[in-house]
């Protein structure tokens, strides 16, 4: 995938030109994962998913409803085929049940991926961090391709990395907020300790806060909401692309130190009044 | 009756379906070999739009 937008600047080759990242083995070159709910229409959902030039987006699994109109629909007939499908577990409010989650959609033909969502209560939307432990150890010992959605906890994220997941997921707000970043100085701790890939999921709710997340040094964001409940959701998912590249590539650049203090940036030198 | 035809008899064409019989899931490559027997609990389940 080309990730190289002439209107950005000059990176080199070798960094922003061919600038992927890997999940257990698997490459990227779109940091911008989308969430598919939300959306009005499939239709706005598929351009969304287009827009963004997303390869990876997040599907739930929901009981058939034979009441219902749509409940056969399968919403992956909507999206292009050669985007990855990242199963959550969303609706899991123990391991257990997130096992299960992910143990179903696997033997039914989804990919032996999973974002996995512990949720013990639905007032907070707050991931539960020993039940996630639990079910990550549980689902690698499965097999499972690993991805926590936990709270910008860095004890937590490493305690995950080290039972072998293959990413972690900090939120930056909480779910469906739109708030952004809230705790940047353990997202900071997150992203420096970390020894695999770091996406940031939820709480984005505007391109900028995109772009913080990848100066942070944020491998990727997972973007739902705020994309979802756009005017013109295709529209959003263009701003977060390119916000998403933009942090990227000011991260890359090396971004200068923040200061207490103002510091002159033309010549304290030869003033026409005199020194 | 196998997992298959059950499906199609509920009418379940879509590209995935995820089927759990008493508790277990079924491997989607074994749906047409899967027999059921009176008194089995199965849970049909999909993808859905989900962040």
């Amino acid at each position: 995938m080309p990730t190289a937008e002439p209107d950005l600047g000059h990176a080199s080759e070798g960094t922003a030109m061919s600038d992927e990242f890997t999940i257990n083995g698997r490459t990227f070159g779109s940091r911008l994962i989308l969430g598919t709910g939300r959306y009005a229409t499939l239709d706005a959902m598929r351009s969304a998913v287009d827009a963004a030039q997303a390869e990876m987006v997040t599907v739930a699994v929901r009981l058939v409803d034979f009441d219902a109109p749509t409940g056969k629909a399968d919403i992956t007939e909507a999206l292009p085929d050669d985007v990855l499908l990242l199963p959550n577990t969303a609706g899991a409010r123990t391991a257990e049940e997130a096992v299960r989650f992910a143990r179903l959609a696997r033997a039914g033909g989804l990919p032996a991926w999973v974002k996995l969502e512990v949720i013990p209560d639905q007032r907070y939307l707050l991931p539960d961090p020993v039940g996630t432990l639990e079910a990550a150890e549980e689902l690698l010992a499965d097999g499972f391709t690993v991805l926590p959605y936990i709270n910008a906890d860095p004890v937590l994220a490493a305690r995950l990395e080290g039972l072998g997941c293959h990413a972690v997921m900090p939120l930056g707000s909480p779910i469906g907020s739109g708030r952004g970043l809230k705790l940047r100085d353990s997202i900071r701790i997150i992203v420096e300790q970390a020894t695999v890939p770091v996406v940031i999921d939820a709480g984005l709710g505007a391109p900028s806060h995109a772009a913080e997340a990848l100066e942070l040094g944020a491998d990727a964001v997972l973007v739902n909401t705020a994309i979802a409940v756009a005017d013109e959701p295709a529209v959003m998912a263009d701003a977060f692309r390119l916000a998403v590249l933009a942090g990227r590539r000011g991260r890359l650049a090396g971004l200068m130190e923040e200061r207490e203090r103002g510091t002159a940036s033309s010549p304290t030198s030869g003033l026409l009044g005199g020194s | 009756m196998t997992i298959a035809q059950l499906l199609e008899r509920l009418e379940i064409t879509s590209r995935y379906a995820l089927v759990e019989r008493n508790g277990c899931p079924v491997p989607r490559e074994s749906f047409s070999v899967v027999e059921l027997a009176a008194g089995d609990e199965v849970v049909v389940a999909r993808p859905v739009a989900g962040g």
